[in-house]
């Protein structure tokens, strides 16, 4: 026998025991599995249990707020109402630029013109469309055409005998003639440079009448006062008599699927990229009388960072937060294609929930923020009205 | 006669709740993992209640368990089953250096012959690794049967590495102290 040494890493005697021990397994209790089995079935209900309260929860949160979302937020109109009183007999001159945004006139005020296609006007201007020239003047007294400006005089109502109304100096309001259409306007065949279509600016008298009657702000426009303002392609428009110029808006929620690919960085945290379609939708509304549709589609790439707040089985709750760039791959206006080359960058938060239905394949829903920088575009769209706005996304994830 | 499948596909089938699966599981690997119980706790019974509370734990995290060819399972569940046994000592908040060692030192104690060991009963064996503090006992198995370094010791229960190294010196005179007394009382021939 030997004594023990301190600074020995191995005795033999106890690697002996080592193996001793580790061959030799010892009998489990003849009632161990019966045991376990009980509390696993213990445990499995408690949890089921727990697990069926918490989906719950979690579904019935989920679905109150997508459903609050789309109560509120469902969608977003933005009324554009605005008056545009202008003397009889003044001649009024506007800058015409194809689907700007603005009315100016010369003290800055924004006015919106009302829009109305004239069948007519509509039809000529398009036969003059194709002689290559942007802008038509017509007048009930002479016409004049310069580029890109549009020079009225006034412009007789509608409806019976012009040169009485004249005469007058105001008209009787009736339910046929609550737009005002020139009657007697021409346009400059030879002179008038329209692509596809042209745009037709008529001043209508007696409009401040119209301004107190129906209590609204109003903007008086003086002789000679220059404005531009937007036109959507291939409007006719003519500013009305006895109504408000208005314009609404009516943006739609967008909502954007996608097919997302996640990586796990950590256990909580992951980082997300894909792609993403976003379509928005507007309508331009002119006093109900004619609406537009603009469709906005875009391809999009995210970059967000993910921390789970909670996981149980197949369900998890997360935050996120990043950025994405989206390209425009659709954009049309009543029907025609209109061009859209600006990217979109953007920043957003949001909650989502989780639901990975196999190993590495999950959906999601998630409602968040999102912040639309200004990407220099003329197009209107819930982006440019609302630049920070609530967002929802649906999807399909790829975990690897 | 069922078929026995792979560990593999075991594991996928525990983590789908099968039930017969999982009482296959332990079948298997329960023995091994037993030992395990047997040699960190105190007694027979804390270590029967630590393998199903144990059990509980590995069906939870199977899940997380990535198959690395034949055996890793094995390890892994040996892994889990040490983990849980060290927790379970530490929500005990026993003290784990024990002052029975304080007199240990200064005895001059011989090594246990190899064949007195082969004679001994296991469970035996198993009763006065049980009976080491537990301290003592946490260090000895860690050391010995997990192969952990010092250092790892050291990390894993918060002590200094000096601590470890003469902790596991004083489990070892302990133990040959039980094993040689054990002979003198005449168990053994």
């Amino acid at each position: 026998m030997s004594k023990m040494n301190k600074n020995k890493r191995e005795d033999r005697w106890v690697n002996l025991l080592k193996e001793t021990v580790k061959k030799n397994h010892p009998e489990l209790p003849s009632d161990a599995w019966e045991n376990l089995n009980f509390k696993l079935t213990q445990e499995e209900k408690k949890n089921s249990f727990a697990a069926r309260k918490k989906k719950i929860i979690l579904t019935m949160s989920s679905i109150a707020a997508i459903l609050l979302f789309f109560l509120l937020f469902k969608n977003t109109s933005v009324l554009k109402q605005e008056i545009l009183p202008i003397a009889k007999g003044k001649e009024i001159v506007a800058t015409i630029e194809p689907y700007t945004t603005q009315l100016k006139d010369n003290s800055g005020t924004h006015l919106k013109p009302i829009f109305k296609r004239h069948k007519r006007a509509y039809k000529s201007v398009k036969k003059e469309s194709k002689k290559n020239q942007k802008q038509v003047t017509f007048s009930k007294e002479k016409k004049q055409v310069t580029k890109k400006k549009v020079v009225t005089k006034d412009a007789s109502p509608q409806k019976g005998n012009p040169k009485d109304l004249e005469k007058k100096g105001k008209r009787k309001k009736s339910k046929k003639d609550s737009y005002y259409t020139p009657r007697n306007h021409s346009y400059s065949k030879n002179k008038s440079s329209t692509k596809k279509w042209s745009l037709a600016l008529a001043a209508s008298p007696q409009t401040s009448q119209f301004s107190k009657q129906n209590n609204l702000h109003a903007t008086s426009l003086l002789a000679n006062d220059k404005m531009t303002y937007s036109i959507p392609h291939g409007d006719m428009f003519y500013l009305q008599e006895n109504v408000p110029l208005a314009q609404r808006i009516e943006h739609s929620q967008p909502i954007q699927l996608g097919v997302y690919f996640s990586y796990t960085l950590a256990p909580k945290w992951a980082l997300e990229t894909g792609l993403f379609y976003t379509k928005l939708n507007s309508t331009f509304s002119f006093m109900n009388l004619e609406s537009k549709k603009q469709t906005l589609q875009y391809l999009g790439i995210p970059l967000t960072l993910q921390w789970y707040i909670w996981k149980q089985n197949h369900l998890s709750y997360y935050l996120g937060a990043g950025g994405a760039i989206e390209f425009a791959i659709s954009s049309n206006y009543n029907n025609e294609t209109i061009k859209n080359s600006h990217p979109q960058w953007s920043i957003n938060s949001h909650i989502g929930l989780e639901y990975q239905f196999i190993k590495s394949l999950s959906l999601f829903a998630e409602i968040g923020g999102a912040y639309y920088f200004d990407n220099g575009s003329l197009l209107k769209s819930i982006r440019t009205e609302h630049p920070l706005g609530l967002n929802i996304r649906f999807g399909l994830k790829f975990s690897y | 006669m069922k078929q026995k499948i792979s560990e593999k596909e075991l594991v996928e089938a525990c983590v789908k709740g099968n039930r017969e699966r999982q009482g296959e599981l332990f079948n298997r690997f329960g023995q091994n993992l037993f030992a395990i119980c047997l040699r960190y706790m105190e007694d027979y019974s804390t270590a029967q209640d630590e393998l199903q509370n144990g059990f509980l734990h590995i069906f939870k995290s199977l899940r997380s368990f990535k198959y690395q060819g034949e055996g890793s399972l094995s390890a892994w569940l040996s892994r889990v089953m040490v983990n849980h046994c060290l927790q379970a000592l530490r929500k005990k908040k026993r003290h784990w250096i024990s002052t029975e060692s304080l007199h240990l030192s200064e005895e001059i104690i011989e090594e246990p012959n190899e064949e007195v060991i082969n004679r001994i009963p296991m469970s035996q064996l198993l009763r006065f690794i049980e009976e080491l503090p537990e301290g003592f006992r946490m260090i000895f198995n860690l050391y010995i049967f997990e192969e952990k370094s010092h250092r790892e010791i050291a990390q894993l229960l918060g002590i200094q590495e000096k601590s470890s190294s003469s902790q596991l010196y004083r489990a070892k005179l302990l133990l040959a102290r039980k094993i040689n007394d054990y002979k003198k009382k005449g168990h053994h021939e």
